[in-house]
């Protein structure tokens, strides 16, 4: 039999200066529970830089929205009072800029696979005021018979990229199979880098870069170990030998669980091409 | 305090006069007997014979008798009129319908000052029912209170709350770093190659050091001096050949050669080359090889050498002759491969009637590889178009020099005195990829280490009835310019209160310069050895313990009742389930360290050792918690194998010389698992397909359940228990013996779980689901001994 624990509160709040603030409260369910429990006679507050905003209402199941959006560098805090006061804070941080994406193919063969992978080289110019963490998107496009359209696949994980940068390597996350690439300035603090992948890329490939506050990097970080230990997405025995012990999720708010982070981020560049 | 008695019993032996030593051996092989006892009759002083079966007994009258015991032997006497340069002597294995004119002897549990020694004869073992007919010595010790098995048939040893690396495993007193083979289901002892074997869980001595948990000490069979003698067994798991002999026509020379193979791989080779129409093949094997060759230059030194080496070895070959018309073809393998090798020279010398020395030179080697190699061909002139190697790969190598010297300066008073140089070189774990553009590599460095250690011990009289075994263990450990000097103090007391009934307590430090990364489950050897370093410290540990002891006079059974405490400290861990295939940090970066550990419990055992039926029963209560600033909150957790109640009951019986039944039972609690107790939804932004119609995609926001845990290790496995029984037909052929061995592990079948996993139904419930990998399991041995 699985354990039953107590009932625990969460909030989550995932802000950044292109959307409106957005909450989900609710309550923990039991391990073997099909339905989820969402809080829908919640208060929620948003203080922004430490002043009463907004109250937000509530739209859907569990959510809550305010027609406010934040700004670069606010902090914004969100109280929430069912059944108990919770409370979690982020700032949101100052974009940042990626430069002279390059893909080179083919510059390396995997025997193994038999198959031929090219580098891809760009850089960031980071802020050598604070702490920076970011977040890299890479899409490659797939043209649909069936919409007659291009679609953009999400290539930037574990699976996809056949060697990360030495950054990326360096944060240790790469043995949980990480579903994005999120890593701290810890290696180049106040400097321009260049970072180097081996990987599939196209010319129709963009890339995006993300600022992501502490919050969201731990959130990214912890969330890739639990979904990782606790198997989240292979379901029954595929692949328990080699997970590790079961950890728990990152969270940021004060009585309760959950996460209030943010990102900010630019118009995703195209990559060029060398042949 | 140590020097006045040293002063005073030099003083004793002044008074002693007349010195009585020899070797004890056994009458049909040779071998000599370790820690036989020997005492002179009209008095109740005694010693014991040394690793060497090598002893020393002082008198200040003659004549004198001396009483040699040891079980599984018959007892015997020397007379002694005067002082003799040698007086070696002979004893006669029992057999079972033997009635022994027995010397009435206390029993030996409430007479040695010794506390948490185990000891079963090899012959013993040997009856136990075994898992595939392939009996192992660990798992029979897995049978004793305080020591515990990890999950189901497996041989590692959890003692006392420790873990498996902190157990030295000596082999003429050499360590051995991974002692499993494939899952830990068999050990690479094999038993026809041992002579002695006894498991130390607490008061240890201080000539043992390097570990905290445990001392394994295994002697290899030095050969039969006698003749010729082998042995051979077919089993389904493995077979065996086992011969030993003298090497010279004055018998100075003897020799012992055993080699063991598994046979698991003879029927998956032919099963997967007939299923892929010869195009792969794939499996498992592992082997076993000990020798050992001794001369004895003349009756005070003998030089012997000591060689092991075995390997496991999990394959696939793929060789692709490519399509009709393809103009190359390709070769593929994969091999995990693991194994250990070490060689020792041992250079034994009795200086003089009271001392005796050995000098030892040796190399231990443990290496892991996890490979990969890909050729590609041209089918017209075969050169090599593409070749690419991937490889993992740890390993350990020691380098060890020793001198230890047996002082026997009184029959209440003896020494032993040594010191040693180890040097270590470890590869914690290195990537290799190769081909014909890239050679790179990735992973921890390589590391070396230095141990000096030098140790004191004495067995002395304190006062009368108390006895006492006390040392120092020292011990320098070197590592990349730091120094880690420690001094150990052990000690153990006996007080015999009443005749068979003593009270003993021991205290110990210890202190171990090396760590085990485990990953979890697998079963595969994917443990890293690694050094302590500056920022990751030597382990140590206290343990205390206290028991009563009593041997029933009619049939000689006996009783214990022991209970420990232990600290662990310096203890470190995965941080939170890192693997390290194709790990790029160093290892050090991946660990929680500063880690404790703490352990305490209650052993009961009744053990016979004579007559027809013979066995024990044994019981333990622990409790064994981790603590570590980064895992479950700073707080203290069970550790995985924290069982609150462990039985066991092993029995042997002998009808008659021909039949021998044999039996065991094990009961213990479920281990200590961590299950979710809760779950909300997360916000994980899986990127979704995006329109190409904005400047990029639109993101979909998806929502993972996360899980809540009620704290690490907080549920349990169902309990688990199981019945093993065997029976053994032997019969005296013309030369040797014959036997056939019926052995049934699990008889009643019990589903235990051997791990447990979460699945969804079809109507989308989770559900806690267990597998059980081992059900009743019949096996035959014929064993044929010449």
């Amino acid at each position: 039999m699985l354990p039953e624990g107590r009932r625990q509160m969460y909030f989550q709040s995932i802000l950044n200066p292109d959307s409106c603030i957005r909450v989900f409260v609710g309550q923990t369910t039991g391990i073997q529970d099909d339905i989820q429990s969402p809080v829908n006679d919640g208060i929620v507050f948003v203080f922004i830089n430490n002043v009463f905003s907004d109250t937000l209402q509530n739209v859907e199941s569990g959510i809550y929205e305010s027609e406010l959006k934040p700004a670069i560098n606010d902090t914004i805090r969100i109280e929430v009072l069912a059944n108990t006061k919770m409370t979690g804070e982020t700032i949101i941080p100052t974009p940042a800029v990626i430069s002279n994406p390059e893909y080179k193919y083919p510059t390396f063969y995997d025997a193994m696979s038999q198959q031929n992978y090219g580098t891809l080289t760009f850089s960031i110019n980071d802020n050598p005021e604070q702490e920076n963490y970011y977040e890299i998107l890479i899409y490659n496009s797939q043209f649909s018979d069936y919409t007659q359209e291009y679609w953009y696949t999400y290539e930037s994980n574990y699976w996809t990229i056949y060697k990360p940068d030495i950054v990326i390597q360096n944060e240790g996350d790469w043995d949980f199979i990480p579903t994005t690439l999120f890593f701290s300035d810890e290696l180049f603090n106040g400097k321009i880098n260049i970072f180097s992948f081996i990987t599939h890329a196209s010319n129709s490939s963009y890339i995006l870069l993300r600022s992501i506050s502490k919050e969201y990097y731990y959130f990214r970080k912890y969330y890739t170990r639990h979904a990782f230990n606790a198997q989240l997405h292979t379901d029954g025995i595929h692949n328990l030998l080699f997970a590790g012990e079961p950890l728990d999720m990152y969270t940021n708010i004060k009585g309760g669980l959950g996460v209030c982070a943010a990102y900010s981020s630019t118009t995703a560049t195209k990559i060029v091409v060398i042949q | 305090m140590i020097i006045t008695y040293f002063a005073l019993f030099i003083g004793t032996q002044a008074l002693a006069q007349h010195t009585m030593q020899g070797y004890i051996s056994d009458t049909k092989t040779g071998e000599k007997l370790i820690g036989c006892s020997v005492y002179i009759s009209s008095t109740t002083e005694g010693v014991t014979s040394n690793n060497y079966g090598f002893y020393s007994i002082k008198t200040n009258k003659l004549p004198a008798r001396l009483v040699f015991s040891y079980i599984g032997y018959i007892s015997d006497t020397l007379e002694f009129r005067n002082s003799v340069e040698n007086s070696n002597i002979s004893l006669t294995p029992k057999t079972s319908d033997l009635k022994e004119v027995e010397i009435k002897a206390t029993g030996t549990a409430t007479s040695t000052p010794r506390t948490g020694v185990l000891t079963i004869p090899v012959q013993q073992i040997k009856q136990l029912p075994a898992l595939g007919g392939e009996v192992d010595v660990l798992k029979a010790f897995q049978l004793m209170p305080g020591v515990q098995g990890g999950t189901e048939g497996t041989s590692g040893l959890y003692v006392r709350g420790g873990t498996p690396d902190q157990n030295l495993v000596l082999l003429d007193d050499i360590p051995l770093y991974y002692v499993n083979h494939i899952g830990g289901f068999v050990s690479v002892f094999d038993v026809n190659a041992i002579n002695d074997i006894k498991l130390i869980k607490g008061g240890f001595p201080a000539r043992y050091g390097g570990r905290l948990s445990s001392v394994v000490d295994i002697r290899m069979k030095t050969g039969n001096s006698t003749g010729l003698k082998g042995e051979y067994g077919i089993g389904i798991l493995a077979s065996r050949l086992f011969i030993e002999g003298p090497l010279s026509k004055n018998k100075k020379t003897k020799f012992m050669f055993s080699i063991r193979r598994c046979n698991i791989d003879l029927v998956t080779r032919l099963a997967t080359r007939m299923q892929s129409n010869l195009e792969y093949s794939a499996g498992y094997t592992f082997y076993d090889l000990y020798s050992k060759v001794t001369h004895q230059f003349d009756a005070k030194n003998s030089l012997s050498f000591s060689f092991y080496n075995g390997r496991d070895n999990i394959f696939f070959k793929q060789r692709d002759r490519g399509d009709v018309g393809a103009v190359t073809f390709f070769d593929y393998k994969a091999n995990i491969k693991w194994g250990n090798t070490l060689a020792s020279f041992k250079w034994n010398h009795q200086y003089n009637s009271h001392v005796f020395g050995s000098l030892t030179f040796a190399y231990t080697h443990f290496d892991y590889l996890n490979g990969v190699q890909y050729v590609e061909k041209n089918k017209t002139d075969r050169k090599v178009v593409e070749k690419a190697n991937s490889s993992f790969v740890s390993g350990v190598n020691d380098l060890i020099l020793k001198k230890d010297f047996d002082y026997f300066v009184s029959n209440i008073f003896s020494l032993k005195l040594g010191a040693g140089y180890t040097h270590h070189q470890f590869n914690p774990g290195m990537n290799y990829y190769k081909n014909v553009s890239i050679d790179s590599m990735a992973g921890s460095p390589k590391l070396q280490s230095d141990e000096i250690t030098a140790y004191a011990e004495s067995d002395f009289k304190l006062f009368k009835d108390v006895n006492a075994n006390a040392g120092i263990h020292f011990n320098t450990y070197f590592v990349g310019g730091s120094i880690f000097p420690t001094l150990q103090p052990r000690i153990t007391v006996n007080y015999k209160m009443r005749p068979n009934w003593s009270v003993k307590s021991s205290f110990v430090y210890m202190q171990q310069n090396l760590h085990l990364l485990s990953n979890n489950g697998a079963g595969l050897p994917t443990d890293l050895w690694v050094p302590a370093t500056s920022t990751t410290s030597p382990q140590y540990s206290y343990l205390y313990s206290l028991g009563l002891y009593h041997t029933l006079k009619d049939n000689g059974i006996e009783l214990s009742l022991e209970g420990y405490y232990k600290s662990l400290n310096n203890q470190i861990e995965f941080s939170e389930g890192a693997s390290f295939f194709g790990g790029t940090n160093n290892w050090e970066d991946k660990i929680e360290r500063n880690g404790k550990g703490k352990s305490y419990g209650v052993e009961f055992l009744a053990q016979k050792e004579h007559g027809r039926l013979t066995g024990w029963i044994g019981y333990t209560l622990s409790y064994n918690y981790r603590k570590f600033d980064n895992i479950n909150k700073g707080q203290w957790f069970p550790y995985k194998f924290d069982r609150r109640h462990y039985l066991t009951l092993v029995a042997n019986y002998a009808l008659n010389e021909n039949i021998v039944f044999s039996g065991d039972f094990v009961f213990n609690t479920g281990n200590a698992i961590t299950l979710p107790d809760g779950k909300y939804p997360t916000i994980n932004e899986e990127f979704n397909y995006g329109s190409f119609a904005n400047p990029f995609p639109v993101f979909t926001r998806v929502y993972d359940n996360t899980y809540t845990y009620p704290g690490r290790n907080q549920s349990r496995m169902p309990v688990y228990h199981r019945l093993d029984c065997a029976v053994r037909f032997i019969k005296e052929k013309k030369k040797g013996t014959r036997e056939w061995v019926i052995s049934v592990y699990n008889v009643y079948s019990r589903q235990n779980p051997y791990f447990v996993y979460m699945e969804h139904d079809k109507q989308k419930q989770l559900h806690l689901y267990q597998i059980s990998i081992f059900p009743i399991i019949p096996s035959f041995t014929y064993v044929r001994t010449f």
